[in-house]
């Protein structure tokens, strides 16, 4: 993993525990930000760099998996890894379906948990990555005009430019020179890469 | 009465250089000396009082030895046929015109059956509060296990830590360092909490001392600390700084402050509408008292009931034995302060207790 990169945030309502986790990662050259509670946490001014976040189920005034929920609904996708005394099976469960990378029981063993860490901050790299992706795609697809908009959504519903003109009411010639239009400008080779990056952008294929 | 009480009469004033009494034949007999037949000396009074109530004794019987004074003492009397008694002489002074003590006139009762039950009664009490104590420690095992596990856990990552930075190239030595003073810490803070466990499931017979009130609830939040959070409860505390000290039994006080928080987080489990909160402040009130509350935000307590719950046996829990105020009530009044629960306005309960300031004690 790139060290230098990554940053691996840190809450734990104990000092001692907070250091030592800082000691830890900071000892394999991976950089880290303590926080006490989770709303020093939100209140920080975070680098927007790939990482994970270290939480404790126990945290004051909130349960770790609520916090989590609260994290989900305000779009902050950063991986969690959980902490905890006393891993009881239902808590793991509710921990991992809602999308925790990993659940430990203190006190852990050191490569147990630098492994979880690496596995959650390349799965931080990997989101980033298809956001990135999508982003992309939809800086694409604004540049298209609302009429290349309409063609686009009928060839993705795997139209003809036959059944396109009928449709939109213009000749075979303007459907197809405005499906070059798209394919050109939303950079795909095929068909296939078209309906995919649809997908991505969440456009419904069938309706408009 | 009639029959363990003897007459006592010293005169002229008793004290070291007065040799005469007269006794009752009944006062020799609580004495154990046949009647009569002694020659009744203060000298050979004292000699029959307990060695380690002698100056008390001595000293009660001078200082009522005043216009009106009066006596009024319970002490331990071995028997020259070796039986230990408990005794209570009480005594009036009479004076001469000029307000010179003439006289101590008195009586002597045999209080060995009552001191018997009352110190049955005290271990009673102790062995129960021991048993509710245990019960509660056991609510918090979960709680108690993290605060033990927490400073582990620093222990064991530090060390890992450590063992990389020592194989870094070079070697990170301040580094190492850094993490070896909080191993130290954390192991010696591991060792406390254990420590203080321990104390609270002793059977050890209650023992006052001078206290800090702060440090005392303190503690019990350091252990119940996560039990706390464990549950989304906030905890917010108010101690007024410079409070005088208290004469009390650290564990007994730690046990009152125990059950009145894990009565307060049951008190909140069903409470999801808003934030889960518990306060405890400390301050001192103007008739030189320590006023300790505790207040939650929970069901609250119904104020046809505000008494009742201080009942033994009366519980408006599932598994509770009701046990918990009504010992914690037991020892704040032993503690010669008072307890009352009180129900807030807006929602939940609030417990207070009192608790003398030692006296001569200063903020």
């Amino acid at each position: 993993m790139n060290a230098v990169e990554t940053t691996v945030f840190v809450i734990d309502d104990d000092k001692a525990v907070r250091t030592a986790i800082r000691n830890l990662l900071e000892s394999v050259g991976i950089r880290v930000e303590t926080f006490n509670s989770p709303q020093d946490f939100l209140k920080a001014d975070r680098k927007n760099v790939p990482g994970c976040l270290v939480l404790d189920v126990r945290l004051q005034g909130i349960s770790g998996l609520d916090f989590q929920k609260q994290l989900a609904a305000a779009n902050i996708e950063t991986p969690i890894i959980f902490i905890t005394g006393h891993g009881d099976i239902p808590m793991t469960v509710q921990a991992m379906k809602a999308g925790a990378v990993d659940f430990l029981t203190k006190p852990f063993r050191d490569q147990d948990f630098l492994d979880a860490i690496q596995k959650a901050v390349e799965r931080d790299r990997d989101g980033r990555a298809q956001e990135a992706e999508v982003t992309e795609s939809r800086r694409r697809f604004n540049s298209l005009t609302p009429r290349e908009r309409e063609v686009m959504a009928l060839v993705v519903a795997g139209k003809l430019n036959k059944q396109i003109a009928a449709e939109l009411g213009t000749s075979e010639t303007t459907a197809k020179v405005h499906r070059g239009q798209v394919m050109k400008k939303m950079q795909v080779q095929s068909l296939p890469d078209l309906v995919r990056m649809a997908e991505r952008l969440g456009l419904p294929a069938q309706k408009c | 009465m009639k029959n363990n009480c003897g007459w006592l009469k010293k005169r002229p004033v008793p004290g070291p250089g007065s040799d005469l009494a007269t006794w009752s034949d009944r006062h020799s007999q609580i004495f154990g000396l046949e009647p009569h037949d002694v020659k009744h000396s203060w000298s050979s009074f004292v000699h029959l009082v307990d060695p380690e109530d002698r100056a008390r004794v001595q000293l009660a019987i001078l200082t009522a030895l005043k216009p009106h004074g009066a006596l009024e003492v319970e002490y331990r009397i071995n028997r020259p046929d070796g039986r230990a008694r408990w005794v209570m002489s009480k005594g009036r002074t009479y004076c001469d015109s000029a307000g010179e003590p003439m006289r101590m006139v008195g009586l002597t009762m045999d209080i060995t059956e009552r001191k018997q039950l009352e110190h049955d009664l005290l271990k009673t009490q102790s062995d129960l509060a021991r048993v509710s104590r245990l019960l509660t420690l056991g609510e918090l095992t979960s709680s108690i296990a993290h605060e033990v596990n927490q400073p582990l856990v620093a222990v064991v990552t530090n060390g890992d830590a450590c063992m990389r930075w020592l194989t870094a190239e070079p070697p990170k030595l301040d580094k190492v360092r850094e993490s070896l003073v909080w191993i130290v810490k954390e192991g010696k803070r591991a060792g406390e909490i254990i420590k203080r466990i321990r104390e609270l499931a002793k059977n050890k017979a209650p023992q006052k001392t001078e206290l800090m009130i702060n440090d005392v609830i303190t503690e019990v939040i350091n252990l119940a600390g996560s039990e706390l959070s464990n549950n989304q409860v906030t905890l917010r505390t108010e101690f007024a700084s410079d409070l005088p000290t208290v004469c009390g039994d650290r564990v007994q006080l730690q046990q009152v402050i125990l059950n009145l928080i894990a009565n307060a987080i049951d008190a909140m489990k069903s409470i999801h509408q808003h934030p889960r909160e518990l306060s405890i402040s400390s301050r001192a009130t103007d008739d030189g008292q320590i006023l300790i509350t505790v207040r939650d935000c929970g069901m609250g307590v119904e104020p046809n009931i505000l008494e009742n719950v201080f009942k033994a046996f009366f519980t408006t829990k599932k598994e509770g034995m009701g046990l918990g105020l009504s010992i914690s009530r037991t020892i704040v009044e032993a503690h010669g302060g008072r307890m009352w629960a009180l129900s807030n306005n807006d929602q939940g309960a609030t417990f207070q207790f009192t608790l003398p300031m030692v006296a001569g004690a200063h903020a």
